[in-house]
């Protein structure tokens, strides 16, 4: 059976929740509060509060200051870190870029 | 227990990395390998996927690794990509790489191919390979693949080049400039005699801006309402093994984004470009054969098969016959027949259909299939339910299932599995609509496998099954 077009519009919000990414949140946040919910427009608007901006980090754009081997080593060397690398990945919105 | 009566087929892996951004011919490109090997059994696994214990000992005939795997090479995610189904690959009969932009971060693949044991090395280029695979030239075999392939099926009706609104059309991407001088020619080339046409009267349509590209059936809707199109074959002319040249342009450009490519070449990469050329034929060759556009084409070999003035127009490197090229475009009976010409030698020819990637690709390596595999089967029967979620239900359900599997299991692994989401009304959607549609149990068995995944656990993406319904 497959999803009707009210749950898939609440599950692609769902997701852009899920991923704190900016489009999708946007997206999500013009479609009608009747299909939403009010539990789920409120999790947009707040998501969409804290989204990060890709390409705008302000550690990203303090690691291109490096040379390029130490940004080269370096984000090699976080990934020892899983829940580091995870952070860093959606704080910084660089994620979005592989979805 | 009864004797398995079933003939035996070759068992084919194709390990690829769809994702919700990929274009349709990725998709097609993977589809080609099950429609084109009906003898077989073609089975897609993700990259990212999981496989249960029970599968892990499949001893397949022959794995083939696409290129959208390959192209994740550059990313700091690659040690880990590395070891991942790399046990597969040790076991099977025989194991393709199908490279594409194998032109930067090129150790990176050459090392691969060494890692993992690579019997034959599909690429675009065929230039200076030595210098892109130099651990690999020696004992690896080397095939050369296109960049785009022409899909089997009816040929779509286009209207004549009179009937079309548009002169010159063409989208082109200004390639970054770690590239290379050769990767900017492109975008240069379509700028310049679109200027020219402009200025001889031409409706023109040519843009280099992300923000005007046609996604989709948009883009070759596009192609057939242009008269004539203009190209040249794709490629970079910077040897970058590792990419630490790109990394260095990025962090330029990113201080300095107005920076333009002489500066960019003087900070960071002075004196390295244009020693080499690595050109590809562009799957535009394909698609304008296919909607009847005209092709302006600056004048080279195209794949032995193409002649000026028979099959395109010829543009010189240093244009000059750009007035020639106007007035012939001036001709429509002329380019008309050009156009049939082009068809003839690239499509109906069916010299370059996806049967041939599929003949480049596994030609010469299936021997005599293996016999039953009781992992293999499990393997297939868990790839299907896998597929289930995606090609029954919805692609906005998986999606979503797997983005709240890194959310709120991976990203916070010591939190219960079901019940404290009530309070979260993403995560509470997602379950109750998992539920629903009696998908519940693979959403159990995806949180298990990945919440130890080393993979999973460092990288938030998500992946996406090849479609089941289609290609045989």
């Amino acid at each position: 059976m497959s999803l009707s077009e009210y749950e898939r519009v609440r599950l692609r919000a769902c997701g852009a929740v899920l991923t704190s990414n900016r489009r999708e949140l946007e997206w999500a946040s013009s479609q009608s509060p009747e299909v939403l919910g009010d539990d789920l427009a409120h999790e947009i608007a707040a998501a969409l509060a804290g989204a990060p901006i890709p390409g705008e980090s302000r550690l990203v754009r303090a690691t291109t200051l490096l040379p390029a081997w130490v940004q080269y080593a370096g984000q090699r060397a976080v990934l020892l870190f899983p829940g580091l690398a995870r952070r860093l990945l959606r704080g910084t919105g660089l994620h979005h870029q592989r979805f | 227990m009864q004797p398995d009566t079933r003939p035996a087929r070759h068992k084919v892996l194709v390990i690829h990395a769809l994702r919700p951004t990929s274009r349709q011919t990725t998709i097609d490109h993977l589809l080609s390998f099950r429609e084109h090997l009906p003898d077989a059994d073609v089975q897609y696994l993700h990259f990212q996927q999981p496989v249960p214990p029970e599968c892990r000992e499949i001893e397949p005939d022959l794995v083939v690794v696409n290129y959208d795997v390959l192209n994740f090479r550059f990313s700091p995610l690659w040690p880990f990509m590395k070891r991942r189904h790399r046990e597969i690959a040790g076991r099977a009969g025989k194991v393709v790489a199908i490279a594409q932009d194998d032109f930067w971060a090129n150790k990176l693949l050459d090392d691969w191919c060494m890692d993992w044991d690579v019997d034959r090395i599909l690429t675009p280029i065929d230039t200076d390979r030595d210098v892109l695979y130099p651990r690999s030239i020696r004992t690896k075999e080397f095939r050369t693949a296109l960049t785009g392939y022409v899909k089997s099926g009816p040929v779509p009706v286009t209207p004549p080049l009179r009937d079309r609104p548009i002169d010159l059309g063409q989208r082109v991407r200004d390639m970054p400039p770690h590239l290379g001088r050769l990767a900017q020619a492109k975008a240069v080339q379509a700028v310049t005699i679109a200027d020219a046409a402009r200025a001889a009267g031409f409706v023109v349509d040519v843009s280099t801006r992300v923000e005007d590209s046609f996604l989709g059936t948009a883009w070759f809707d596009f192609l057939a309402s242009c008269r004539f199109t203009v190209g040249m074959k794709g490629g970079a002319s910077l040897h970058d093994p590792i990419g630490l040249v790109h990394t260095r342009v990025d962090s330029f450009r990113t201080r300095h984004p107005d920076a333009r490519f002489d500066e960019i070449e003087t900070k960071c990469f002075p004196g390295k470009d244009m020693k080499h050329e690595f050109t590809a034929i562009s799957p535009r060759l394909f698609e304008s054969a296919l909607a009847g556009t005209c092709q302006i084409l600056l004048r080279e070999d195209y794949l032995g098969v193409l002649e000026p003035w028979r099959d395109y127009i010829p543009l010189e490197r240093d244009y000059s016959n750009m007035e020639q090229v106007l007035t012939a475009m001036r001709d429509h009976d002329r380019c008309q027949k050009i156009v049939g010409s082009a068809r003839t030698a690239l499509v109906d020819s069916g010299m370059f259909d996806y049967s041939r990637l599929v003949e480049t690709a596994t030609g010469g390596l299936l021997g005599r299939p293996s016999g039953p595999d009781v992992a293999w089967d499990a393997l297939v029967d868990h790839l299907r339910r896998s597929a289930l979620v995606f090609d029954s239900v919805g692609s906005e359900l998986h999606d979503a299932a797997l983005h709240l599997i890194n959310d709120r299991f991976l990203a916070r692994p010591r939190v219960p599995v079901r019940p404290d989401h009530a309070a979260d009304a993403a995560g509470r959607i997602v379950l109750e609509v998992l539920d629903g549609h009696g998908m519940s149990q693979w959403f159990d068995e995806a949180v298990s496998m990945l919440s130890t995944d080393p993979l999973a656990r460092r990288a938030p993406w998500i992946w996406r099954p090849v479609p089941i319904g289609t290609g045989g």
